[in-house]
């Protein structure tokens, strides 16, 4: 009798306390499940502000309407989830203060999915200072007419580490659709991006991998690049396997044509890859982004000013790769480059070049632009590597010189380490 | 007999392995997490008897200490009555040029709007108390809303919109839907390296003469006296943060400096809620670029308002920073959160200040 006293005792004492951890837990669960309807607005809010972490917000079919939410760590483990991303909708119109619909500080392993946030003035998703962020199913979108009051970034991870976006859909940004910026890991994988002005962008983001996406009808689909100042440089980017189509929608952005803004970027670019560091860019298929189907510029290109304004930034790329990739293309450019000042520049380098017999009426401008600004005079001194078949026009546009040195020699750009 | 005893006693035996086992269990499972710090906001301001006689009229009790600031951050034109009350037998440290708060401090912040800025003794409106109270070496927000005959103020997490009137120093009646914020809404500004901290109460923001009793008194010099800071030594020659409106005191650099870094830098630093923009304002900084001078948006998406840069030299129109603090649009507005009015004498020092800056354009 006494022994088994003894023996419930102590086996009660472990079922206790395994029942703490929550790694016996069965998958999926965690230690409190928060269940709304719509409705119940005031009370998601009021659980977002006491959340503890260990916590799974569950949001059910329906639409849900907010000014804008917030989610402050520290605090670990948060799920917030709805049903489907076309049953389950956040609807911010009508916001009239804050910066974004959704914003998320500070969380360590945080998980969004299966929901659809639309309609917000400013961005639609922004996750702050992350680690271990999921963003699965999400969509994030303006609906109607693409148009310059729509908010900035759908999705928007900033100063994260390892981010994951998969299963993404992305409509109508003013600015980019899927915005990964000075994060560190980050996997952009199955998702889609249209009507937005970029599509997908990674920015200052070191070690990323952008694959098996889709992004059509933006002015541009997927960039790379770094802006100066920020808390690191990027590097270490893989784009490959996606499709990168029919990207000539005018640029709406609000700061149309400003210098270092998105307004920036020319209707009609397929991959756009600025400024950074060992980029891969393979297998893709990049077709009908009628201006730039594939651009490696130097930041001098957007801010020719930025040497004089930061003496200490580096505005040149380095180690980008182009391979495999299959690339067409119309011959004449989008009707969306009229009044979009760097994309009439390349309009007006085109009909120079043509005007002098360098390029014969029917050939349109080539499909990889290389701006050709280096660190140093020589061949390649940035080992830019481009393998592609003889189909895929080049050209080096001679920025640094008034493209009086243009060129259409791929070769010159060997490959000499494989990756 | 001795049987039963023994029974009893081996009964007792396991059921403190039991009660053991209950607090270590209780102890491991918050030692999984975070662990539990337990402040309970009170539902009523008075609960605290931080002040004596009419709640409203703020008189502080013992212990509680009114204090003021050089340069406050600008909330749609309402005044503020800070308080702040430190534990008995405690003190803030002084510790690198920072204050050291001990647990249990409780910073105290009145929002109130005269109905008649000309004459104050008309009376006056409180429209929310914010409280930051310091536990387990967190700070935590509560906020308290008054109701309509300022008897009391209720706690409520979720924030609220009132409509509030008053007449300004011209004359002009005022009206706006004021917004008290909602607790997220506090993290997202009170935010350094992930946690909460106060705004105000620094060393060079407290760096000032005020009027408490017949002569004027440095404030440092009076809560040191308070025993409220301990460890100050040659207050002569701590940093002073300028006054932003006093233009006989400081020139119009330190005066918009000091305005940027009380509106903006609480974000605007490498370790705030806005270290991703690139643009730090706080008072100290010297990097013309990371003041934002001809350096370009990093994610100000509609925001930028079509310009290049955040500052062009000699150019307020052509600068974002004037251009955001001059706007209430939401995507526009800065700062985010905390005014739906735009500051017209703090939007024209910055406009002075841009206008007179070293420097012809950005190239």
């Amino acid at each position: 009798m006494i022994r088994y006293l003894f023996h419930r005792a102590i086996l009660i004492c472990l079922i206790l306390m395994t029942g703490c951890t929550t790694s016996q837990k069965p998958e999926g669960t965690l230690g409190t499940v928060l269940v709304f309807s719509p409705g119940q607005e005031n009370d998601i809010r009021a659980a977002l502000i006491d959340i503890k972490g260990d916590t799974e917000i569950v949001l059910k079919e329906g639409i849900y309407r907010f000014d804008k939410i917030s989610l402050q760590g520290p605090v670990n483990k948060v799920i917030f989830r709805g049903a489907h991303p076309e049953k389950t909708i956040i609807d911010f119109s009508g916001q009239t203060s804050g910066g974004e619909g959704m914003r998320v500080d500070n969380v360590t392993d945080f998980e969004i999915r299966d929901i659809q946030l639309r309609e917000s003035v400013g961005d639609l998703l922004k996750v702050k200072d992350g680690k271990d962020v999921r963003f699965i199913n999400v969509h994030t979108v303006w609906l109607g007419e693409p148009d310059t009051d729509n908010g900035g970034y759908g999705i928007y991870p900033v100063l994260c580490e390892n981010v994951l976006i998969d299963g993404c859909y992305v409509r109508g940004a003013s600015d980019a659709g899927i915005y990964v910026g000075q994060s560190i890991n980050a996997v952009i994988k199955n998702s889609k991006a249209e009507f937005c002005v970029a599509g997908i962008e990674v920015e200052n983001t070191i070690n990323a991998e952008v694959y098996n996406n889709e992004a059509s009808n933006n002015a541009g689909g997927i960039l790379v690049f770094d802006h100066p100042g920020l808390k690191h440089d990027g590097r270490n980017v893989s784009v490959y396997r996606n499709h990168v189509h029919d990207n000539n929608y005018r640029n709406f952005a609000p700061a149309a044509n400003s210098a270092t803004g998105v307004g920036n970027l020319p209707p009609g670019t397929g991959v756009m890859v600025l400024r950074t560091s060992n980029v891969q860019v393979y297998e893709n298929e990049i077709h009908h982004n009628n201006t730039m189907s594939v651009g490696i510029l130097s930041y001098l290109t957007v801010d020719q000013d930025i040497l004089q304004n930061n003496p200490e930034f580096d505005p040149i790329p380095r180690d980008i790769t182009l391979r495999n990739n299959k690339i067409t293309k119309a011959k004449t450019f989008p009707r969306t480059v009229e009044g979009h000042t760097l994309a009439q520049n390349i309009v007006n380098i085109h009909q120079m070049l043509t005007a002098s017999g360098i390029l014969s009426p029917e050939q349109g401008m080539p499909h990889i632009l290389y701006d050709g600004i280096a660190t140093s005079p020589g061949v390649n001194p940035n080992r830019l590597c481009i393998d592609e078949t003889d189909e895929i026009t080049f050209i080096n546009l001679d920025f640094a010189n008034d493209h009086t040195n243009i060129h259409f020699d791929k070769s010159l750009y060997i490959c000499k380490l494989q990756p | 007999m001795k049987k039963v005893e023994n029974i009893a006693h081996i009964n007792t035996t396991i059921n403190i392995i039991y009660v053991l086992c209950l607090v270590m269990a209780a102890w491991g499972c918050t030692g999984n997490t975070d662990r539990e710090h337990v402040f309970v906001f009170h539902d009523r301001l008075s609960q605290y008897d931080f002040f004596e006689g009419e709640l409203s009229e703020l008189r502080p009790a013992e212990g509680v200490l009114r204090y003021e600031l050089n340069t406050p951050l600008f909330t749609d034109y309402a005044y503020k009555a800070r308080f702040i009350k430190v534990p008995k037998g405690q003190s803030i440290e002084e510790k690198s040029g920072e204050l050291i708060f001990p647990d249990g401090t409780v910073l105290i912040k009145n929002f109130y709007y005269h109905q008649d800025e000309r004459s104050p003794e008309m009376g006056r409106r409180i429209i929310e108390t914010r409280l930051l109270v310091k536990q387990d070496n967190r700070w935590k927000a509560g906020t308290y809303i008054w109701d309509d005959n300022q008897a009391e103020a209720f706690k409520e997490i979720l924030g609220a919109t009132k409509p509030v009137k008053w007449t300004d120093h011209q004359g002009i009646s005022q009206k706006i839907d004021y917004v008290i914020p909602d607790n997220n809404d506090c993290k997202s500004c009170h935010k350094k390296g992930g946690e909460i901290v106060p705004i105000g109460p620094k060393i060079a923001n407290l760096n000032k003469m005020i009027h408490t009793g017949k002569k004027p008194l440095n404030q440092l010099q009076y809560l040191s006296a308070k025993g409220i800071i301990k460890g100050l030594e040659q207050i002569d020659q701590m940093p002073r943060l300028p006054v932003w409106d006093d233009s006989t005191g400081y020139t119009l650099n330190e005066r918009a400096r000091a305005y940027l870094d009380v509106n903006c830098g609480h974000c605007h630093n490498a370790a705030g809620p806005a270290n991703n923009t690139a643009l730090f304002l706080e008072f100290e900084q010297q990097d013309r670029f990371k003041l934002g001078i001809c350096k370009g948006p990093v994610s100000a998406a509609q925001g930028s308002g079509n310009l290049k840069y955040d500052i062009v030299p000699g150019d307020p129109e052509a600068s974002i920073l004037y251009y955001r603090m001059n706007s209430t649009a939401p995507g526009v507005i800065m700062p985010e959160l905390g005014r739906t009015m735009i500051h017209s004498e703090g939007v024209e020092l910055i406009k002075a200040w841009i206008e007179n800056l070293e420097g012809e354009g950005c190239s």
